[in-house]
């Protein structure tokens, strides 16, 4: 039982772990998908709508938050393809934030480390996949 | 007698009776220059087999009174593009998409396109503009049943920028992927498909309508019979259409449409079969259709909240007249994907007949405070056997993910927010209805958000001798019942004028929440 993760309470204020916000939110968003009539997904919004609104403030030139936000965007990534698409404005909030983070990440891009470098180059593979990125434009972190 | 010419191409006309009843009338004579055609008690009417380019003179009448002759004057047509020219065989065997397809494709300004009698075997059509459409006495577009006979339309595609969308098609107020539908008009003006033929959508148990996951089956959503998406003065008349695999006609973004002498039919039982789905319309006229269906006769949308939020697009300026709508679940239904809201809305001199509910209102919180339902007119209905005739359910539970959840089904108010849906005025004048079974009216608002004004004038409604209890409206802790009143709940203005309920239960009236009630 995966998804007895009480997330409300250790994704509150203020974000202290992004990764395991990736590691766990996709799964979180398949149980209420499949199994819990979407009824978390309000809250779930609410969650990733805080980190956003926090992420605002994270610098991507500095590394700590380069990490912070190459997981959050594999968080946002991962997790979009699981909402159940007849709730569309709930995925549509969350491709809305993955472009403007991504858009912020990619000019310090070169300055990543080789890890976050991999978790934006995989955020965007799949957003490709999903068809919120136009594939053609993203050939060189493929 | 009085009459309006409604409807004219090189081909045919369609005139609408005046002061005549609503629908069907006595039996009177339609001359045509001079001699007489035929006998008909049709109020909305056509005429067929007329040349282009020509002057006829045309009078109905009844009895001794002369009849007083209208003078009128086809249009031009330039050439005939016969579908055989083209290569259909129309013997119901051989695929004839290809060969109407291109006939289509290639018919010039003021051309015109016929399907004669026979059979033809089709997939998905796709219109083009200044198209003008002829299914002739006898002509039979068939469609096949099997998904890969019709292509696929993305939901929605991202622009290059990568802000920017295409949405091309559509699935129940999202835009989501969908297959063409059996005759498809994407950014089309100025096409008029007419005639006495029949689009057979063949949809039966054994393909588009089987099973749990019919709605979404080969990575598309079913097609409807006739979808145009942001299409400008499109006009269908005359033909039948029987056996939708969904929806039968879809305008959608779509302005100054006409919806003239139709018969539209699918069973009872089949799903999601509505007759129109007006979705983000501005400017629609529906006259004399014929509708016995197995869901909504006319249900009026404007997206799901993403469509609603982001193009607010309401469906607007409608007029419903003269139309029969028999079975199905609503007549006139409102919803429930209304995000951008409905207003002017007209429906009047209309017959409901059998039908679940009459005027149906769907709504929910989370449509969204753009979801606006305003300036919606019924007068002149006649119903009968109608289950429950006035319904507004604004806690309706269907069709969405979260529609059981407890934000959707609470009845204390919560805080109004950018996603608390608002009803304004409903008005009801000069109706009766008898035969009910449920209830007369069932009008539940949001106690967060009342409903501005509710009238109702000159309402006659009465009970079935032997009523069948039946759920009042589709949302939490309703029961069946019979014979249940006016239940009205939150609403500022409440205005009973000449209304009377026959063999109703005790309390006939059963209001709370109610801010004036002002009653005769």
């Amino acid at each position: 039982m995966a998804h007895q993760v009480d997330w409300k309470q250790e994704w509150g204020e203020p974000v202290q772990d992004l990764r395991s916000l990736c590691i766990r939110m996709p799964g979180i968003v398949r149980f209420e998908t499949k199994e819990n009539r979407k009824e978390g997904y309000q809250e779930i919004q609410a969650v990733f709508r805080n980190i956003y609104d926090q992420t605002v403030w994270l610098d991507p030139a500095e590394a700590d938050s380069a990490e912070e936000l190459s997981w959050y965007l594999l968080a946002l990534s991962r997790t979009i393809p699981e909402i159940d698409e007849e709730v569309y404005d709930h995925r549509m909030n969350l491709v809305r934030q993955y472009r403007s983070t991504l858009r912020r990440v990619l000019p310090f891009y070169a300055s990543f480390s080789a890890e976050a470098q991999q978790r934006v180059q995989e955020s965007i593979r799949s957003a490709c996949r999903e068809k919120i990125l136009i594939a053609e434009k993203y050939t060189a972190y493929c | 007698m009085k009459f309006h010419v409604i409807f004219l191409t090189a081909r045919c006309l369609t005139i609408e009776l005046l002061e005549e009843g609503i629908v069907r009338t006595q039996a009177y004579s339609i001359y045509l220059n001079g001699e007489k055609l035929r006998v008909s008690d049709r109020i909305v009417e056509s005429i067929y087999d007329l040349l282009p380019d020509t002057e006829y003179t045309l009078a109905v009448g009844r009895g001794a009174c002369a009849p007083e002759p209208v003078i009128i004057r086809t249009p031009k047509e330039f050439v005939t593009l016969n579908v055989r020219d083209f290569g259909a065989a129309g013997d119901g065997i051989r695929e004839d998409t290809a060969a109407i397809q291109a006939a289509i494709l290639c018919c010039p300004k003021e051309g015109r396109v016929l399907v004669p009698a026979g059979v033809y075997r089709i997939g998905a059509l796709f219109l083009r503009s200044d198209l003008r459409l002829e299914l002739a006495a006898g002509a039979v577009l068939s469609a096949y049943t099997d998904r890969e006979k019709f292509p696929i339309l993305p939901g929605l595609i991202t622009a290059w920028d990568e802000e920017h969308e295409y949405n091309l098609a559509s699935w129940e107020g999202n835009p989501l992927d969908s297959f063409a539908s059996i005759i498809t008009g994407v950014g089309v003006k100025n096409v008029t498909i007419y005639g006495q033929g029949t689009i057979e959508g063949n949809g039966s148990y054994e393909n588009w309508w089987e099973g749990e996951g019919r709605e979404k089956t080969g990575g598309a959503f079913r097609p409807r019979t006739i979808f145009l998406n942001r299409c400008e003065n499109v006009t269908v008349q005359g033909i039948r259409i029987q056996n939708s695999p969904s929806w039968t006609l879809h305008p959608y973004f779509s302005n100054r449409t006409r919806w003239i002498d139709l018969d539209l039919v699918n069973p009872k039982i089949s799903p999601n079969t509505d007759g129109m789905d007006p979705e983000s319309v501005d400017g629609l006229e529906v006259v004399g259709v014929h509708f016995s269906l197995g869901d909504d006769c006319i249900a009026v949308k404007s997206g799901k909240y993403y469509m609603g939020s982001t193009y607010k697009v309401p469906s607007q300026n409608i007029e419903i007249r003269q139309c029969h709508m028999q079975f199905g679940h609503g007549s006139v239904t409102l919803g429930s994907e209304i995000g951008a809201g409905v207003r002017h809305l007209h429906c009047h001199d209309c017959i409901f007949e059998g039908t679940d509910r009459g005027l149906r209102i769907k709504t929910r919180r989370g449509r969204g405070r753009d979801s606006i339902i305003e300036d919606i007119v019924f007068e002149n209905i006649e119903m009968d056997g109608v289950l429950t005739p006035f319904v507004l359910n604004s806690y309706y539970w269907c069709c969405d993910p979260d529609g059981k959840s407890e934000y959707v089904r609470c009845k204390d108010p919560l805080p109004v927010d950018e996603r608390t849906p608002e009803v304004r005025d409903l008005r009801f004048r000069n109706i009766t209805a008898h035969n009910c079974h449920a209830a007369a009216a069932f009008l539940y608002g949001l106690p967060e958000a009342p409903v501005q004004e509710i009238e109702f004038s000159n309402v006659s409604i009465d009970f079935a001798r032997h009523p069948t209890a039946e759920y009042p409206a589709m949302m939490a802790d309703v029961e069946p019942c019979t014979r249940m009143g006016l239940m009205i709940r939150n609403c500022r203005r409440l205005i009973l004028n000449h209304v009377s309920v026959e063999g109703a239960e005790e309390p006939v009236y059963d209001f709370d929440g109610i801010g004036e009630l002002i009653k005769d």
